[in-house]
């Protein structure tokens, strides 16, 4: 018989209260990520201060909440703006856009938020049943594998970014070593903290990370003019309940997408805008009538939005069973787990049993919610890109000081969220990524305690013992090989395919669009 | 000249590191003893990469082309100093004050009318104050309002 308790053990904390979070956090993210500029990265980041007074359950679904639903708000712009209100939604515009034009853009929203909910239902039933496995399997891992799958992550993340790898690298490296900073773990010897207290125990994560994508995203938004809606196409989202004529026809074409997007948002480092950009071209491969696409054509917005939405459950399956983001949103959820006093990990299965479960049941009904809300509140959630711009921004800055001060009350950190934001801004401007700054700092500590309990182990013997330790299970050489591998492949090959890169390629289209 | 600038400025990050992690106290003879191994190892890392990038340019001939975009600058140094006026009076001022004035000069900067700020300056700090203090229990500073 099979034992459900890992499906049920979760429901005595499904109170009112988590409920009323999980509502309130999707509905927050929906609305985050419907506005162009606000990403799903900055809406968990800013939220994290929030969650504070929270237990750790109503803090972790309510995050979640914010997390799946701004993957899924990123369509609502991309259909009526033609851009994408959370960068996952890149490939969504081709068609969404042109729909719209055409005067569907309720079909268009409608078609978004169905795929959004399959591929998220479908992500979430693979996280139920794989992530306990996977955990279980990795409850052997030592401080070998478990140092190259943070290698392995850092890397791919820096390889996906858009631009040069090795800025991509570069940025890694500067997060690692911002996060050696302070109390060297091993002898308690201080390390970089420029004579000051407040930097002892290093650089407050959620202040580097509000920095970075807050206050970044912020100062970057106020040099773009605002792209400012069409009355008709606001007026023209209604009855998005259309979408479910093309439910039949589009099967195929959605299982197809969510495989894809709950892969991709597995792999570390890679996330919802790589699974669209794969599933969109595996459906132009696959299509009849691959010449419709990019001029409004229903599969193209089906492939898109089920892939992006099904890297939810990927990206979260390597975090829970793992401890190793899959993205870099989950690394700032990796964030609010470690501020709760939770480990991520394999561990998690053991110590936390009902609250791993109540995530599944919680991200299931976050699915559902995506699928009531979008669909009921799609014209009034279109509305929301009329709202003055630079209230938004200067409301968004409000909350980044206070929220980074709300951290453990201190206005040091507050100093130090601004330096990261300044810091976020020339990065952007050097066209160096911000993203791998996030895993780095999130990894960097369990990196270097691994490394280091590795080589006290070896004793001086580091090769000898490599191999021995490889002979045991070959999971860390194979790991090193393959981060290796991808590091180099751009030597035999021209094109990036499995990267931001490819975006290129389809801006053309975008343009000639708009 | 992008990549010139990165490149440099990561040669020097990690010259930083390097030389700044000799002050650190070896405890014991094995390298995981060692606080400055880790460090270096990353600084080692950057410098190899940075020589790597700086290469690429020059054999690139990137031309060294500077623009600066004077108004965005002026902009983003008016932006920059606002904030930190407003991170260094939200203590003496209290918050609310502070933030009043923040969110009046912030929205007018950023394109406002200034009857837009006017009316939205005072209710956005209330607001957050609020929120912050009573539902979310952080003691944000009350300054000159210490009577509330």
């Amino acid at each position: 018989m099979f034992d459900f308790s890992l499906y049920t053990a979760g429901l005595p904390l499904m109170g009112i209260t988590t409920i009323i979070a999980l509502i309130g956090g999707t509905l927050t993210g929906i609305v985050i990520g419907a506005l162009p500029g606000l990403s799903a990265m900055m809406a968990v980041s800013i939220l994290v201060p929030l969650t504070y007074g929270m237990t750790a359950e109503v803090a972790i679904l309510m995050l979640l909440g914010v997390y799946c639903g701004a993957n899924y708000g990123g369509s609502i712009a991309a259909t009526l703006v033609n851009i994408p209100g959370t960068p996952s939604a890149v490939m969504t515009t081709l068609d969404a856009y042109p729909m719209a034009k055409n005067g569907q853009a309720g079909l268009a929203i409608g078609l978004a938020t169905m795929s959004s909910a399959i591929g998220g239902f479908f992500s979430v039933i693979v996280l139920s049943m794989l992530s306990p496995l996977i955990a279980r399997f990795a409850l052997q891992f030592t401080s070998l594998e478990k140092l190259s799958i943070a290698i392995f992550g850092i890397s791919v993340m820096a390889f996906i970014s858009k631009g040069s790898t090795v800025k991509g690298l570069m940025a890694g490296i500067f997060g690692l070593m911002v996060a050696s900073m302070g109390f060297d773990p091993n002898t308690s010897i201080l390390r970089f903290n420029f004579g000051s207290i407040y930097l002892n125990s290093g650089v407050n994560f959620t202040a580097a990370m509000i920095g970075l994508f807050g206050m970044t995203e912020i100062m970057l938004s106020a040099e773009k003019k605002a792209k400012s809606v069409p009355d008709k196409q606001i007026e023209a989202v209604k009855n998005p309940f259309a979408c479910f004529k093309y439910l039949r026809l589009s099967l195929g074409n959605l299982f197809r997408s969510s495989v894809i997007g709950v892969i991709v948002g597995a792999i570390p480092g890679a996330g919802g805008t790589i699974a669209s950009i794969i599933s969109y071209a595996q459906q132009k491969k696959l299509s009849k009538h691959p010449e419709k696409m990019g001029q409004g054509a229903v599969e193209g917005i089906v492939a898109a939005e089920a892939a992006n939405n099904a890297c939810t459950g990927g990206a979260m399956t390597t975090l829970l069973s793992l401890g190793i983001p899959g993205d870099a949103v989950t690394g700032i959820l990796m964030g609010a787990f470690i501020i709760h006093g939770l480990q991520p990990g394999p561990n998690l299965f053991n110590t936390n049993y009902n609250l791993i479960s109540a995530i599944f049941i919680g991200m299931f009904l976050i699915n559902i919610l995506i699928l009531v809300l979008g669909l009921l509140g799609a014209p009034y959630f279109a509305k929301l890109l009329k709202f003055p711009r630079q209230l938004l921004n200067t409301v968004i800055l409000v909350l980044c000081v206070v929220g980074t001060f709300g951290v453990q009350n201190s206005m040091f950190d507050v100093r130090v969220m601004v330096v990261f934001a300044i810091i976020g801004y020339i990065f952007t401007k050097l066209e160096v990524p911000r993203a791998p700054i996030v895993l780095a700092l999130i990894l960097g500590s369990m990196m270097e305690e691994n490394l280091r309990r590795w080589l006290s182990l070896a004793d001086g013997q580091y090769w000898a013992y490599f191999m021995e330790c490889s002979r045991k299970t070959p999971i860390a050489p194979i790991i090193l090989a393959i981060t290796i591998f991808t590091l180099i492949s751009p030597l035999f090959k021209k094109t990036k395919v499995f990267s931001e890169d490819a975006l290129d390629e389809y801006e053309e289209i975008n343009k000639k669009n708009s | 000249m992008k990549d010139y600038i990165v490149g440099i400025s990561g040669l020097g990050l990690s010259g930083y590191v390097f030389f700044a992690s000799k002050a650190f106290q070896r405890l014991g003879s094995g390298l995981s003893e060692d606080p400055a191994y880790y460090p270096r190892i990353l600084a080692g890392i950057l410098a190899a990469m940075s020589i790597g990038l700086l290469i690429g340019a020059l054999r690139k001939r990137n031309k060294i082309e500077v623009k600066f975009n004077r108004t965005l600058l002026i902009n983003l140094g008016k932006f920059l100093g606002l904030l930190i006026v407003y991170i260094l009076i939200i203590v003496p001022l209290g918050f609310i004050i502070a933030t009043a004035l923040f969110t009046f000069s912030m929205i007018w900067l950023l394109g406002g009318t200034r009857k837009q700020a006017l009316v939205y300056a005072l209710p956005i700090s209330l607001l957050t104050y609020l929120l912050f203090s009573y539902l979310l229990k952080v003691p944000l500073p009350k300054g000159l309002l210490q009577f509330i």
